[in-house]
C-alpha cells in the first residue's frame, strides 16, 4: 500500500463574488484569453448539442439564494495570473525541490477544465515533467471530475505494489475554468480553482496509509450542464451514503472507526443528507469551512485532505482513520480510507 | 523499461471518416505556396479524412464497433475501457466524460471506464502500460478495451500540416487487449518526453535536435525489454510523419528497410491510431513487429508485438 508522505495546496487569493458570476454578462469580457477561449467552447458546445445563449439565460435565472443558503456558496477562487500548468508546479514546489533525490517514479495529473492548451498540445503533466526532470511515465487520469482522484489513487496504488512497482509519485490535481466558462451549474455547485498536491511513496512509516480506494458509478446522469439547464438530477443522497458505508464495511470498519472524515465541498445540504445518513457527527466532520474556494472539482479531495492532515499531523501522534470521498457530475462516486503511521511529520503537510 | 507479456492483441479496429480530401484541396483552400506541397508530396502525403467537426465520440464508436464485430465479444465481458486522449480536440468540451458515454452506448456495463491522457500521441502505448500493471495486480481484470478518436476541427484546419513532414488525419482505433490471448502478446512498451518541448505549438514544427536520438532509443529500449534486437524484427509499424527519415532511423537500428511497412503513410497522420492502422492493415506477421509513436511536445513511444 502506498502513503501520503507530504501535501501542499495553492489556492488563488482573487475571489469573485456569486452575483458577479451570475450577472447578465458573466459569459462576456474582452480579454485575448477570452476571445480564444470562447472560440474553443463555443464549437465545442454547438457540437454537443448545447446552445450558448441558452446557457447564459440559465445562469441569469439561477437562485442565488439556493446556491448560498443550501449549495453553500457566496464566492469562489479565481485564478487570473497563472495557467493551470504553472499553478501546478507553484503547488507542487512546496513539497519538492526539482533536484531532489531519490527521483520521481512518476508524475500523475487530475484535471477536468481545459486550460493553456487551445494553441498548443502543451500539458500539465508534460509541464510537471519538465520541471522535475522526469522522462519516463507521467500521464493525466480523467472523465470523472471530482472523482478523478480516487480513479488515479486506485490506479497507483496497484502500480506501486511489488519490488518494480513505482515508488515515489507526484500526484498533481489542479482546476481553472477559463471564462466563458459558466461556473455556476444551476443552483447545485459552483466551481473555483485551485490546486492540490501530493507526493506518494510505497515505502510505509511516514506520514497517512492508504487503506482502501473505490470508485463506483451509481447512476446515469447526464451531461454535467443538465444541472445548469435543468435536465440532469441531482446525486441521491441515500445511494451515496450507501456506497461509502459498504466500502467501510469492505475494509472492516465502520463509521465510528473513523477520526476524520473530508467530504467534497460541492453541495452542503447533499453533503449534510449523506453525513446524517451515515451517522456522522459534528466532531468527525472536517467541512468547518464548507464553500470556501467553491466547489474545486478534481482538486477538491487533496485541497481538502491537504488541510485535514495539516490540522492531524500538527498533533503530536495522531491516531484513526480519516475518510475522504467525492462525487462526480457523470453520477460516480469515490472514497479513500488513510490511516496515520507513527512518525507523520507535520511540516510535510503544511 | 518494463517487460509485459501480460496482455495480447484480441482485436484490433480502426474508422476514418469518408470524406477524403486531398492535400490539393488542403493547399487551396488554405493557400500553401508549390513548394510545400511538393514537400508534403514528398514525405508521403496523399490524402486525409475530415470528420466535418463530428464529436470525436462518433468516430471512436464506429472504431468499437468494427472491434466489436471482428472479435465477437460480449460488451459485458470488458472489464476496463479506456479511452487515450491526445490533446484538448480529442475529449468534448470540460465536465463530458467520453469514456463514460461509450461505456453507456455500447453496454459495457462491467468495465471500469477512464480517460489517460496529455501524452499526445503517445497517451495510446501509456494506457497500454498501465493496463498492463493493472492486469498483473487485479485478477479480475482480464479484457481491456482503448479506444481513440481524433481531429482537427474546420475552424483550425491549417495546422492540419505538421510543418512539412505530415498531414493530420482525422479517426480513431480501438484495441482489444486479453489476458488469455496467446497471439500478439504485447512483448514490452517504452515511453519517454523530452518535457522541455512541452509547450508544444500546432502551428509550426518545434526544431526537435533530438529526434533521431529520441526516436531511436526508445525503438532499442523497447526492444532491450523485449531481448530481441533489430534484426529479429520482422515488421516496421510506423507513424505517419516524415516517411524518408525511416531510412535513417531503420539504419540506426540495424532493421531492413524493406521491413518498414509504408503502404499507410498516404492515409496521413492519425495522431496515435498510426500503428493501430498499420497492424491492422498488414495483416498476420510470423515474427515480432516494432510500432512507433511519437507526439508534439517531445512525446516518443514505443512497443513489440510478438504474434
Amino acid at each position: 500500500m502506498i502513503s501520503v508522505v507530504a501535501t501542499s495546496s495553492y489556492v488563488p487569493r482573487r475571489t469573485r463574488s456569486l452575483d458577479e458570476l451570475t450577472g447578465r454578462d458573466c459569459l462576456q469580457t474582452s480579454s485575448e484569453e477570452w476571445r480564444e477561449s470562447h472560440a474553443y467552447f463555443s464549437e465545442f458546445i454547438g457540437s454537443y448539442g448545447f446552445d450558448e445563449h441558452a446557457l447564459v439565460d440559465a445562469i441569469a435565472r439561477v437562485d442565488r439564494r439556493e446556491i448560498r443558503d443550501s449549495a453553500g456558496f457566496d464566492h469562489v477562487a479565481v485564478e487570473d495570473e497563472m495557467t493551470l500548468p504553472e499553478m501546478c508546479v507553484e503547488a507542487s514546489k512546496r513539497i519538492l525541490d526539482p533536484g531532489s533525490t531519490p527521483p520521481l517514479s512518476a508524475i500523475v495529473v487530475c484535471q477536468t477544465s481545459a486550460d493553456a492548451q487551445f494553441r498548443t498540445n502543451g500539458s500539465t503533466a508534460l509541464r510537471l515533467q519538465c520541471e522535475y526532470n522526469l522522462k519516463e511515465l507521467a500521464f493525466a487520469v480523467g472523465d470523472h471530475d471530482g472523482v478523478n482522484f480516487f480513479v488515479a489513487l486506485s490506479l497507483l496504488a496497484s502500480l506501486s505494489e511489488g519490488e518494480d512497482g513505482l515508488s515515489r509519485i507526484l500526484l498533481c490535481c489542479g482546476e481553472r475554468w477559463r471564462e466563458p466558462f459558466p461556473r455556476v451549474l444551476g443552483a447545485y455547485t459552483v466551481l473555483g480553482d485551485a490546486v492540490g498536491s501530493m507526493l506518494l511513496s510505497n515505502k510505509p512509516g511516514e506520514g497517512f496509509r492508504l487503506r482502501g480506494v473505490h470508485t463506483e458509478s451509481l447512476h446515469e446522469a447526464g451531461h454535467p450542464w443538465g444541472l445548469l439547464l435543468g435536465s440532469t438530477p441531482l446525486p441521491a443522497a441515500d445511494r451515496v451514503a450507501d456506497a461509502i458505508g459498504e466500502f467501510l464495511r469492505r475494509h472492516d470498519r465502520s463509521v465510528v472507526d473513523v477520526t476524520c472524515v473530508v467530504p467534497p465541498h460541492v453541495n452542503r445540504r447533499l453533503v449534510l443528507q449523506v453525513h446524517e445518513r451515515l451517522g456522522i457527527t459534528d466532531t468527525q466532520d472536517s467541512r468547518a469551512s464548507f464553500g470556501r474556494h467553491g466547489y474545486l472539482c478534481a482538486a477538491d479531495p487533496v485541497v481538502r485532505l491537504h488541510e485535514a492532515f495539516a490540522r492531524l499531523a500538527a498533533v503530536h501522534s495522531p491516531r484513526g482513520y480519516i475518510l475522504s470521498w467525492g462525487i462526480g457530475l457523470n453520477g460516480t462516486v469515490g472514497c479513500a480510507l488513510f490511516e496515520a503511521d507513527d512518525n507523520c511529520r507535520s511540516e510535510s503537510f503544511t | 523499461m518494463p517487460s509485459i507479456q501480460s496482455l495480447g492483441i484480441q482485436a484490433a479496429a480502426y474508422h476514418l471518416p469518408a470524406r477524403r480530401l486531398s492535400v490539393e484541396d488542403w493547399a487551396r483552400a488554405y493557400g500553401a505556396p508549390t513548394l510545400r506541397l511538393d514537400n508534403l508530396r514528398q514525405n508521403g502525403v496523399v490524402y486525409y479524412h475530415d470528420s466535418d467537426d463530428c464529436p470525436t465520440r462518433e468516430m471512436a464508436a464506429g472504431a468499437i464497433e468494427n472491434l466489436l464485430c471482428k472479435s465477437g465479444i460480449s460488451p459485458k465481458a470488458i472489464d476496463l475501457l479506456i479511452f487515450a486522449h491526445t490533446g484538448i480536440g480529442a475529449v468534448g468540451p470540460p465536465l463530458t466524460s467520453i469514456s463514460m458515454e461509450l461505456k453507456r452506448q455500447f453496454g459495457f456495463s462491467n468495465a471500469r471506464a477512464l480517460s489517460i491522457g496529455q501524452q499526445n500521441c503517445v497517451s495510446i502505448l501509456t494506457s497500454i502500460r498501465i493496463a498492463n500493471a493493472l492486469v498483473q495486480r487485479e485478477s479480475q481484470i482480464r479484457n481491456v478495451l482503448i479506444a481513440s478518436s481524433d481531429q482537427i476541427r474546420r475552424s483550425i484546419g491549417h495546422v492540419r500540416p505538421i510543418g512539412d513532414l505530415a498531414m493530420h488525419t482525422d479517426g480513431a482505433s480501438a484495441l482489444l487487449l486479453s489476458t488469455h490471448c496467446d497471439r500478439n502478446r504485447i512483448a514490452s512498451v517504452s515511453s519517454f518526453a523530452e518535457a522541455r518541448h512541452h509547450e508544444g505549438p500546432l502551428d509550426r514544427v518545434e526544431p526537435n535536435e533530438t529526434f533521431f536520438l529520441s526516436a531511436i532509443s526508445v525503438m532499442r529500449r523497447a526492444l532491450q525489454a523485449a531481448r530481441l534486437s533489430g534484426g529479429d524484427v520482422r515488421r516496421v509499424l510506423p507513424n505517419h510523419v516524415n516517411r524518408p527519415a525511416w531510412t535513417r532511423i531503420l539504419e540506426f537500428l540495424r532493421v531492413p528497410r524493406d521491413r518498414l511497412f509504408d503502404a499507410n503513410f498516404e492515409k496521413g497522420h492519425a495522431f496515435g491510431s498510426d500503428w493501430i492502422i498499420n497492424f491492422v492493415d498488414h495483416g498476420p506477421e510470423s515474427g515480432p513487429m516494432l510500432a512507433f509513436s511519437n507526439g508534439l511536445s517531445g512525446c516518443f513511444g514505443a512497443a513489440v508485438v510478438v504474434p
